[in-house]
Order: C-alpha cells, then sequence, then structure tokens
C-alpha cells in the first residue's frame, strides 16, 4: 500500500555553515537565494536540496546497502556512482522490462525511495526534498508554511545570522626551513596565502522538510536510517567539515503514527533478506554494460558507447 | 561487519519549534516594520563615538596614526563586547587611543555616549556593536567627515 508522507525536519548550525556558492578572489561567497519580502529583494542563505539530497540521504543509506550486501570492493565505478551519486545514463536505447523493473523497485526500497539513472533508464524516486530555508524575517512566511507550525514575523534578519571566517595557509620555507635541500631546483613562489569565507554562524536554524510521494513504510524506513547513520557520522553539511565547519543538529517532526525505529529495523531486515538477489542485480546490470562498452569501444574505436559521448571523430 | 544498533533521528514538536523560533527573534522589529531607525541611531553613535576619540587621542601616540588606531580601538573592543556591554566598550576604545582619564571624564562628547546607550535595551545595545562591527570601513570615513567639520568650526572660532 502507498501512502504520501511528509516529514518536517529543522536543522541548526552547531558549527559555521559554510555552504558556498563560489568564491571571489580568495574570498569564499554563502549559497544565496533571492527572495522577494516586503521591503523588496533580499539575498538570503540557503542549504540546497541537492546538498541535502546527497549528504543526508543518497550517501549514507547508499554506502549501508553497500556495505550490508556485501558489495564492498567488489562493484565497479558505475555500480558505485549509481548508489552514492545516482549514476548516469550511459546507453543510447532505452530498455524497458516491466517486470524486471517492478523486481527491482521491489527489492531495494532504496531505489524506490531516490531514484538514479542506470544504464539503460531513469528511475524516478518517491522522494521530494525541500531547500534549508533559514529562519530569518526575510523568509517568515515561508517558514510558517514549510513548518506547517506557523512562525512569528519579526525574527532576525538574515544578516545577523551571517558571520565570516579566515584561514591562512603558511610557508615551509619560513616556518620549517631545514626540512627543504634548497640545491634542488624550485621556484621561489611563497605558499602562503590567507583565505577566507563568509558562514551561517552557529544557532541559525533551518527548516526543511522531504516528502515522500507515493511511498511505503520501507522508503520511510530508508529515508530515517540514511538520517540517522548522517547524523551519527558528524551530520556535516556544505564545505570545510575538515576544519569542524557544516554541523547540524537535525531533528524530525514524523506524521502521527509513525515509529521510526520499526521503520528502520524494518527496512534493514528487507535489505538483509535481500542480499544476494542486491548482489547478482547489480552484477548484472553494471557489469555486463561495462564488458560491453569495453567491446564496442575496442571494436569501433570512436564511438564510446559506455559515456555516451562521441570520441576521435575526425 | 559489527552489528550497529541504529536509532532514529531525534524529533521535536510544535513547543520545541516555538521555543527555538523565539531565540531567533529580533525585538527591534516586533511590530514588523524594517524601519531603520535603529541603524541610523548606531550609525551616529559611532561617528560621535570616532570624533570623541579624536579629541582625546593619546598625546604619546603619533598623530598620523589617528585613522588607524580609531578603527582598531573599535574592533578590538567590538570582539570584547558583543553583549552589548558600552560602558566597557567606549572604555576598551578609550584605552587603546590612550585617552587622559581626567580628560575623559570631563569630555562631554564620552559623557553623552555613555548615557545615550545606557537607557537603551539590551537588543539595542548588541545591535550597536554587531553594527561597529559590519560598518567599520563606512563609519570611519563618517567620522573623519564629521572631524574635519568640527576642526573648521573650531579654526573659525565656532563651537564644536
Amino acid at each position: 500500500m502507498s501512502d504520501t508522507y511528509r516529514i518536517v525536519a529543522m536543522s541548526t548550525a552547531l558549527s559555521p555553515v559554510s555552504h558556498m556558492s563560489g568564491t571571489e578572489g580568495n574570498e569564499a561567497i554563502l549559497n544565496r537565494e533571492c527572495v522577494m519580502t516586503e521591503t523588496g529583494r533580499r539575498f538570503v542563505p540557503v542549504l540546497s536540496g541537492n546538498a541535502i539530497r546527497h549528504r543526508m540521504i543518497r550517501e549514507p543509506a547508499g554506502l549501508h546497502l553497500i556495505h550490508e550486501c556485501g558489495l564492498a570492493g567488489k562493484i565497479n565505478k558505475r555500480a558505485a556512482n549509481f548508489f552514492l551519486h545516482g549514476g548516469s545514463l550511459s546507453e543510447s536505447t532505452a530498455r524497458v522490462d516491466l517486470n524486471a523493473k517492478m523486481e527491482m523497485k521491489e527489492r531495494m526500497p532504496f531505489v524506490r525511495l531516490i531514484g538514479g539513472a542506470l544504464p539503460d533508464a531513469i528511475e524516478e524516486g518517491s522522494l521530494r526534498v525541500d531547500q534549508g530555508v533559514l529562519c530569518c524575517r526575510e523568509n517568515a512566511s515561508r517558514i510558517g508554511a514549510i513548518s506547517g507550525l506557523g512562525a512569528p514575523s519579526y525574527l532576525r534578519s538574515a544578516e545577523d545570522f551571517v558571520g565570516g571566517w579566515q584561514y591562512t595557509r603558511s610557508d615551509a620555507a619560513r616556518n620549517e626551513p631545514d626540512v627543504i635541500d634548497r640545491r634542488q631546483p624550485d621556484d621561489d613562489e611563497s605558499n602562503l596565502m590567507i583565505y577566507s569565507g563568509q558562514n551561517v554562524i552557529p544557532g541559525a536554524t533551518f527548516i526543511h522538510g522531504f516528502t515522500l510521494e507515493h511511498a511505503g513504510p520501507l522508503e520511510v524506513g530508508c529515508l530515517l536510517m540514511g538520517i540517522s547513520l548522517w547524523l551519527s557520522a558528524g551530520g556535516h553539511i556544505g564545505g570545510m567539515a575538515s576544519r569542524g565547519h557544516g554541523k547540524l543538529d537535525t531533528r524530525l517532526l514524523l506524521p502521527d503514527g509513525i515509529d521510526g525505529q520499526l521503520l528502520i529495523d524494518t527496512y534493514i531486515e528487507h535489505v538483509r533478506a535481500n542480499v544476494e538477489w542486491v548482489a547478482a542485480w547489480t552484477e548484472r546490470t553494471f557489469s555486463s554494460v561495462a564488458k560491453q562498452a569495453k567491446a564496442t569501444k575496442a571494436k569501433k574505436g570512436a564511438i564510446n558507447v559506455g559515456d555516451a559521448t562521441l570520441e576521435g571523430i575526425g | 561487519m559489527s552489528i550497529q544498533v541504529i536509532t532514529p533521528p531525534p524529533s521535536f514538536d510544535a513547543n520545541a519549534w516555538r521555543l527555538q523560533l523565539a531565540g531567533l527573534t529580533d525585538p527591534d522589529y516586533s511590530t514588523g516594520k524594517d524601519d531603520n531607525r535603529s541603524k541610523e541611531e548606531h550609525k551616529q553613535w559611532a561617528i560621535n563615538l570616532c570624533l570623541a576619540c579624536c579629541e582625546l587621542f593619546g598625546e604619546d601616540l603619533d598623530r598620523m596614526t589617528l585613522w588607524d588606531r580609531i578603527p582598531s580601538a573599535m574592533a578590538t573592543a567590538s570582539v570584547k563586547c558583543g553583549d552589548g556591554d558600552i560602558d566597557q566598550f567606549v572604555s576598551l576604545c578609550l584605552d587603546h587611543i590612550k585617552a587622559d582619564s581626567a580628560k575623559a571624564a570631563r569630555n562631554d562628547r564620552v559623557v553623552a555616549l555613555l548615557m545615550g546607550a545606557s537607557d537603551k535595551p539590551i537588543t539595542w545595545r548588541q545591535g550597536l556593536v554587531r553594527y561597529i562591527v559590519q560598518h567599520s570601513f563606512a563609519i570611519v570615513a563618517y567620522g573623519r567627515r564629521d572631524w574635519e567639520v568640527v576642526k573648521n568650526d573650531r579654526k573659525n572660532g565656532g563651537e564644536a
């Protein structure tokens, strides 16, 4: 039986969040979206749905599936990219085998939830991920609607939640000159660099959510498990995690009647019951394509079917 | 592979949501209007602080460094006074420019600065410190402009 589930999430920054849109010179610029407010257009920091989807769900749930099914170290790059990054369509002609497709979806709630590009078909997932909307004055009306719990209009301005950081990359010639053999040819250019960036300050809160359309309890279990694994691995989002940035405290508002623990346990049991099938499916789906692509490339020399790109023409 | 027990993510409810947002509200804007009145007051206060620092700039210091010392005074004081303690903020600034304490006590601008901030709510005072951090270059530019006016007035025998 399928249903539509709506799960609201509240993520509070525990460390500076450096979810960037790019750099200007040596300064990293925060990812922002343009919001229309009563006083005109404002650019407000935002967590992209793409980052949330990957970090909180696809990567942890994909890794779980790989490890649980004993696939770690045994799958090719195509399969790994499918499980962890959504894969890419690589065959020029799509094949639709409805029975096989239905079995895959039944055996792998992970695919049913988050979808992905198989070599010969794109599978749409049931998951719709919201952007992380900063709880600030500019977003007041939106966060009330997203949370379904209302919000006061006199929140602080978005700029009150924006801070900055600055780090220094040092130069070995200056700090540890004794380790360098000066006789060896080298340039005299200094490695010293000051680099800086903007961040959303700790304490700021984002509201976001997950909608599962026509989904079943196994997909909800997969989603909850992914978020749990992500949280237990540190719960980071955005860049500079190696320097402690991007740690979030994420809490969920589950629909009534949902037992999170039961759903997670049921999903894990389901995965364990299908270990052999998933392993065989992975081998069947990705290894044969890789062999075929290699053979075709060797034969034709010019057309790389595997990447769906033309090479060596002219 | 070791057996890992995966527990659900922590949850929140409507009450927790309201408490969370209560900590993110801005009493300055409780009417819902973005009227910029506080920002104007912060700007004028910061400019007046620049003028006070010009008047009390330590005699041991090179006056050529006036507009280096004043922004560095405000920058270092801001870091320590994010809680909105304006008395401490002014003291740290004057200390940084090596002001004479007796002259500072007699300076009308300093007294006006302290009195002007003391009856303001804590959010206004914290906002002032935040404003100074975020507008340091503009404050110095306005401060220098107004200091030139004060000097000219004094040259022409007027009261500044």
